[in-house]
C-alpha cells in the first residue's frame, strides 16, 4: 500500500496534511520530505495531520510524526492529529506516544483548540 | 512479474495448516512487497486485527534485519514463511547474515521524551507487544525469528 498526502490550508498559518494508505518504513520518507518543505515556511503555526484514511502505521511512521512535532515546536508552532483509526491509536498507545501529542477526536474539538491557539498567537505578536 | 518478490508459493494446502512462503531482497524498499504478501492472510479466516498487528510486527523485524545486515552483507534475501493454523498464524523470518538475536535488544525507555528514544528498540518493542509469542534461534548459519499471533 502506498502513502498519499494531500495538503490544504485550514486557516492562515494552519496547514492540514491528509494522509491515506500506509505510513511505513518505505513511505515514511515521503511524509518527512513534505513536512520538511512546510517547516521552511516561517508563517506556519499549526500542522494538522488528518489520519482518517490512514490504515497502517509502523514505528518508522511514528518516528516521522514525532520529528514533525519536534520541528513544529522549534518553529514556535504545534502539531495536531485528528481522526486516528483504532489500529493506529493502538500503535501510538503501545509506545506511550499519545500523552505528549495533541490529538483530537472531532473537527469541532480541533477548531476550538485552533481558535484558542490563534488568540494566544495574536497576543504574542 | 514484480521484481521485488522473487518467489511466492503456496506450499501446502493440507488441513489443518496452510503454508505460504516468499523471499525478499534485504532492502527497506521491499517493505511494501512484504505487506502485500501478508495480505494473503485476509483470504484465510484471520481477523483484520490479527492481520494488521502481524503486518506491523513483521515489518518491524524485517526492517531490523535489514539494518543489521548492512554491516554483515552476507545475506541476499530474507525469507518469510506464514504457517496458518486454525487458531494462530506463525510468521518466520530467516536470513543468513551474522548472528543477531533481536530479543536481546535493549528495550526503549517509554518514560523518556519520544524524540530521544532509540529507533530500533522501539520497533522491536512494538512488535513484541503486538504478537503473542516471539522466539529466535540460530540454525545452520541462519537467523530464524518466529512470531506467532492468535487469530
Amino acid at each position: 500500500m502506498s502513502l498519499r498526502i494531500a495538503r490544504s490550508l485550514k486557516k492562515p498559518g494552519v496547514v492540514v496534511l491528509t494522509l491515506a494508505g500506509s505510513l511505513d518504513a518505505k513511505t515514511a520518507t515521503d511524509l518527512e520530505d513534505e513536512v520538511g518543505k512546510l517547516l521552511q515556511d516561517s508563517d506556519i503555526i499549526g500542522l494538522v495531520l488528518d489520519l482518517e484514511l490512514l490504515e497502517f502505521i509502523s514505528s518508522a511512521g511514528l518516528r516521522v510524526v514525532v520529528m514533525a512535532q519536534k520541528g513544529m515546536k522549534a518553529a514556535g508552532g504545534t502539531l495536531m492529529m485528528i481522526n486516528l483509526q483504532p489500529q493506529i491509536r493502538k500503535v501510538f498507545d503501545i509506545v506511550k506516544a499519545l500523552p505528549s501529542m495533541e490529538v483530537f477526536s472531532s473537527v469541532t474539538e480541533l477548531d476550538n483548540y485552533l481558535a484558542q491557539m490563534q488568540r494566544c498567537y495574536c497576543r504574542e505578536q | 512479474m514484480r521484481d521485488d518478490i522473487f518467489n511466492l508459493c503456496l506450499l501446502s494446502d493440507c488441513a489443518p495448516m496452510t503454508v505460504y512462503c516468499a523471499t525478499f531482497p534485504v532492502s527497506i524498499a521491499a517493505v511494501s512487497a512484504v505487506h502485500d504478501f501478508l495480505d494473503v492472510l485476509s483470504q484465510e479466516r484471520c481477523s483484520a486485527v490479527a492481520v494488521h498487528d502481524l503486518k506491523v510486527a513483521v515489518e518491524e523485524m524485517f526492517v531490523n534485519i535489514v539494518a543489521h545486515s548492512d554491516a554483515g552483507g552476507q545475506s541476499d534475501v530474507i525469507t518469510v514463511t506464514l504457517d496458518v493454523a486454525d487458531d494462530a498464524v506463525r510468521a518466520t523470518l530467516e536470513d543468513s547474515a551474522m548472528a543477531f538475536d533481536p530479543l536481546t535488544a535493549t528495550p526503549p525507555d517509554l518514560d523518556s521524551p519520544l524524540h530521544e528514544r532509540q529507533t530500533g528498540g522501539m520497533g522491536i518493542y512494538l512488535a513484541r507487544q503486538l504478537v503473542d509469542d516471539m522466539s529466535y534461534r540460530r540454525e545452520g548459519g541462519r537467523n530464524v525469528l518466529t512470531l506467532s499471533i492468535k487469530v
